[in-house]
């Protein structure tokens, strides 16, 4: 059984912001060897699970979570994900990491911006799987601006205190 | 100097090759590569045609028409700098780029690309010791390499033209997530030089009479803006801007119906029920002539290891030379080659691709309309019944569409949401208070099980509908 979504998001602080965000919290967490649940291709956005979205969906519609859909001032949309079960207790585990293990990395990713998030996981993506000779190279040439303004160092910093960065 | 050549085309009509312009001539020296012309022997819409018998157009046409495209769209850079919408100078390296960039963008596809990428990613997940490490080659990385080969026709004329840098710079901007600037926008964006080729010729070759579109209009209203291409989340202060089209306020309403044109693609042509069946047994087909080469049986289907095809299986990789001998040609021949087979399995399914022997297709969404609950456990009962068989004799395939076409990622890609300009700001064009197309804040799900045997089927159907649908 994959770790429940509504428990992750608990484990987050209640609530998880954008697709986006969400699935990149799993890949990281998964790198961490939180649990292996779901397999990841890489997408526009970085590593990206279709069965990671479904299992998401599969919550929602059992009304573990709640899903609310906003707009940003352009008109974009998004999501928030909230857990939604009445008596939630706090779990001793999420896969296998205790549920301060959990907290505190994903405490660690809930202080940095999605932008941010989908770099650290493309850093690791292309250094751990792809495995390319020059990730910093490649990060660049795929994410261009969104690797300006120091968000690739914040990601890289976010690998290091993940234990997950690059050597 | 080389001699203006001319192309006819239905949907653009005359496509000029001037003598004079230094761009038609690389663009003219591209098309007549090997590497080129392989996208001849390759159709558009792979086997949309067993349902729509017109849509028998090649990768080559499509991907003349996007060049066409792109230097239209060019021109209408070119008109925003001059009347100073758009601040700067015309940088005709990076025009250059990217009109290049646009006719080759599609030059790494291989034959019936749906559903050989889907077979060789569950081939290469089978092989793959570890998680994650499955390595597939999407055909944008097909692109790069060609592009990048030293070996190949492409490159030399590149080398030699707009020079080293030029050509990385084109397999660089084909790489990319998202646009650098402008002039990457005719490649990547809301209105690219790609959709607005395939739109109106798939609409043409299919005979659909969806998805009519007021091309002049949109043309004339396409504008430049700041776009934000940031994950949509709640994050305040986190925007990241490139510049990128959007349209003038004016061409709302054709941009609508643009929007819908595609959307209406999806879900009648690209999604048809029957289409997808055909890919489903060509996968399969792909799949299992990949285990047949692995357990090395290729002979007994009458295939010699030198097969492009089963040489290219025989690794998770695959080799570009091998790549670049795959065309539609060469699949048909092997397919009919497996049906003179009795190999288990396998010849029955080549049979039925050559005589157009559909599978038994259980749409769900179908027997359940507007029924999400019933529609999920149906799903969930049918998961359960067939679970050791899916991908055998039994097929399911899952799609999800938004107005912005089929999902296959987190969210759209933030560069191809459609943008009217308010202003000094942008505003996505469902978001209007008065929009005609309101967008649904969930997807449009498809899922459908298909059948080798229809009895099979049937049973399926009747297990999930007992009780009255």
């Amino acid at each position: 059984m994959p770790v429940e979504i509504s428990l992750l998001i608990l484990a987050a602080g209640g609530e998880i912001v954008g697709k986006v965000r969400l699935q990149k919290m799993v890949y990281l967490l998964e790198q961490m060897g939180m649990a292996d649940d779901y397999s990841f291709d890489y997408h526009h956005y970085g590593p990206y699970s279709a069965d990671l979205a479904n299992e998401v969906d599969e919550s929602i519609f059992n009304k573990e979570v709640a899903e609310e859909v906003r707009w940003r001032a352009d008109g974009v949309g998004y999501s928030i994900y909230r857990q939604s079960r009445t008596s939630e207790t706090v779990p001793e585990n999420l896969g296998e990491f205790s549920f301060e293990e959990a907290y505190s990395a994903l405490e660690a990713m809930q202080r940095r911006s999605a932008t941010v998030l989908e770099l650290a996981a493309t850093i690791h993506w292309l250094s751990f799987v792809e495995e390319v000779p020059n990730w910093r190279t490649e990060l660049v040439r795929r994410k261009g601006v969104k690797t300006e303004r120091g968000r690739d160092r914040e990601a890289l910093e976010l690998l290091r205190e993940l234990n997950l960065a690059p050597v | 100097m080389g001699e203006t050549q001319r192309i006819r085309d239905p949907i653009h009509d005359l496509i000029v090759f001037d003598e004079q312009a230094s761009l038609d001539q690389i663009a003219w020296d591209l098309l007549e590569t090997p590497e080129f012309q392989r996208l001849r022997r390759i159709k558009q819409l792979g086997v949309s045609e067993f349902v729509f018998p017109g849509a028998t157009h090649s990768r080559f046409a499509h991907s003349v028409g996007v060049f066409h495209n792109a230097r239209c769209l060019l021109g209408l850079i070119r008109r925003e700098i001059n009347s100073g919408r758009v601040q700067g100078k015309f940088n005709d390296d990076r025009a250059r780029i990217a009109v290049l960039a646009a006719l080759i963008h599609d030059i790494g596809h291989g034959p019936f690309s749906h559903a050989f990428e889907g077979a060789r990613k569950s081939i290469a997940e089978k092989r793959a010791k570890e998680k994650n490490k499955a390595k597939v080659k999407k055909h944008e990385a097909w692109t790069a390499d060609i592009i990048e080969n030293r070996d190949g026709a492409i490159w030399p004329i590149l080398d030699k033209t707009i020079g080293e840098t030029g050509a990385k710079a084109i397999a660089d901007l084909l790489r990319a997530d998202i646009p650098g600037d402008m002039y990457h926008a005719i490649v990547s964006s809301s209105f690219d030089a790609d959709r607005l080729d395939y739109i109106q010729r798939d609409r043409y070759m299919t005979g659909t009479g969806v998805g009519a579109i007021d091309l002049r209009w949109l043309f004339d209203n396409v504008r430049v803006a700041d776009i934000d291409v940031s994950p949509p989340s709640g994050d305040s202060g986190e925007p990241v801007y490139t510049h990128s089209f959007c349209l003038a306020h004016k061409a709302r309403e054709a941009a609508e119906d643009f929007l819908l044109a595609r959307y209406r693609l999806y879900s009648t042509v690209y999604l048809h029920k029957t289409t997808r069946g055909i890919e489903q047994m060509l996968a399969a087909l792909f799949s299992g002539l990949a285990r047949a080469v692995e357990d090395g049986k290729a002979g007994e289907l009458g295939f010699r290891d030198e097969n492009p095809l089963v040489s290219f299986l025989s690794t998770d990789e695959g080799s570009l030379t091998d790549y670049l001998r795959l065309d539609d040609g060469m699949v048909w021949g092997s397919i009919e080659r497996i049906a003179r087979t009795s190999f288990p399995g396998l010849s029955s399914i080549a049979r039925r691709l050559l005589t157009r022997e559909k599978p038994f297709a259980l749409d769900v969404q179908k027997e359940f309309p507007d029924h999400d609950e019933r529609q999920r456990r149906a799903q969930h009962k049918l998961d359960e019944m067939f679970k050791d068989r899916l991908g055998l004799e039994i097929f399911k395939d899952e799609a999800k569409l938004t107005l912005y076409g089929e999902i296959g990622a987190d969210d759209e890609k933030a560069q191809k949401r459609l943008m009217i300009q308010v202003g000094d700001d942008v505003k996505e064009i469902t978001k209007f208070q008065d929009a005609t197309i309101v967008r649904s804040a969930h997807e449009r799900r498809f899922l459908r099980y298909y059948f080798l045997d229809e009895s099979e089927g049937m049973n399926a159907l009747a297990a999930i509908t007992k009780g009255g649908r």
